[in-house]
């Protein structure tokens, strides 16, 4: 197995994620610069890691949605290849069209960097290592994390099952106390229809090593676990 | 023969109404309504990006910008809409 790492200039949290499937899972993983014109069919699932893509200018993710890898997600979305956006990746995703939405700057008007609880609402290709209704613990950190649907495109999502995480608090109540940043339904993390494209806020890389975490806790790892043993069973069918 | 002209476009890009604008609230809560200007009921922040476009004339600038605007999503019109503006 190999998961395709994407870089674009700017990005930051590539090594991080490239240590995780590396390090952690035991997954190949392959850094790939955004203008490499290889084709990424070979690859087994493809992440597009956080940071500040062209340092987050117009608006964040905007510049990265009409570089040329971005051509080559989009056909592979429609084949089912899993595909993740954290944080600026989520941006990017969501700028490109892959996936609904659209994410602006956080209601106080500040980066906002901690620790948060999750709700795991539905159990999918990227979440099915964690029960349904589990609360598990990422940091965020962002400035333009504040997600927002029309209410119809709201609708969709929630009879979708495309809502994946919310904001919470420890015992999983997403109330307006929960959310950090202003989104819309406390939403942290939304797929595709599909189901194989995962936009987060959250940064998944950065919370699957126990020891960087305050609580001691790896959840993050479970998401990519996740998609790693979905994909065997993919596989070998 | 049709002379082409460099034309001074100002895209106004601005929230949608219906969305929150934290900026202009700010504005509008903690600094004109603190320092009693209240007779200002709304503020919203928006952002000009300014294009200099050779063109044949205002129109056909106009028009250039308009085609930039939405094939390269200079504006995201889920959430903003954008007002052209020119001048010679």
């Amino acid at each position: 197995m190999n998961v395709a790492i994407i870089q674009f200039p700017g990005t930051n949290c590539d090594i991080d994620t490239y240590r995780v499937f590396n390090d952690h899972l035991e997954v190949d993983a392959t850094l790939f610069w955004h203008e490499n014109t290889d084709n990424l069919e070979k690859y087994d699932a493809i992440i597009l890691p956080g940071g500040f893509s062209y340092g987050d200018r117009l608006r964040a993710g905007i510049i990265a949605a009409y570089s040329p890898v971005i051509k080559q997600l989009k056909r592979l979305s429609l084949k089912g290849k899993p595909i993740i956006g954290i944080c600026n990746g989520f941006q990017i995703l969501v700028e490109s069209g892959l996936l609904p939405g659209a994410l602006l700057t956080n209601s106080n008007l500040k980066f906002i960097c901690k620790w948060v609880n999750l709700k795991v609402e539905h159990n999918n290709l990227f979440t099915n290592s964690f029960q349904s209704d589990s609360v598990i613990r990422m940091p965020i950190a962002h400035n333009e994390g504040r997600y927002y649907v029309s209410d119809d495109k709201l609708q969709e999502l929630e009879r979708n099952n495309q809502i994946i995480l919310r904001y919470s608090d420890s015992d999983g109540n997403t109330s307006l106390d929960n959310n950090p940043n202003g989104s819309i339904s406390n939403i942290a993390a939304v797929s595709n229809a599909n189901g194989n494209v995962l936009g987060m806020m959250p940064h998944p890389e950065r919370a699957s090593d126990s020891l960087l975490s305050p609580y001691s806790t790896d959840d993050g790892i479970e998401i990519f676990r996740s998609m790693i043993l979905s994909l065997e069973v993919m596989l070998k069918e | 023969m049709t002379t082409v002209s460099e034309f001074k476009i100002d895209l106004l890009i601005s929230p949608k109404p219906e969305l929150r604008n934290p900026e202009g609230d700010t504005i509008l809560q903690d600094l004109l309504l603190r320092n009693n200007f209240d007779y200002v009921t709304s503020v919203s922040v928006s952002k000009v990006i300014q294009l200099i476009v050779k063109a044949d004339d205002l129109d056909d600038a106009k028009n250039k910008a308009a085609i930039i605007c939405d094939e390269l999503r200079l504006y995201n019109p889920l959430v903003s809409s954008c007002t052209i503006r020119g001048t010679e």
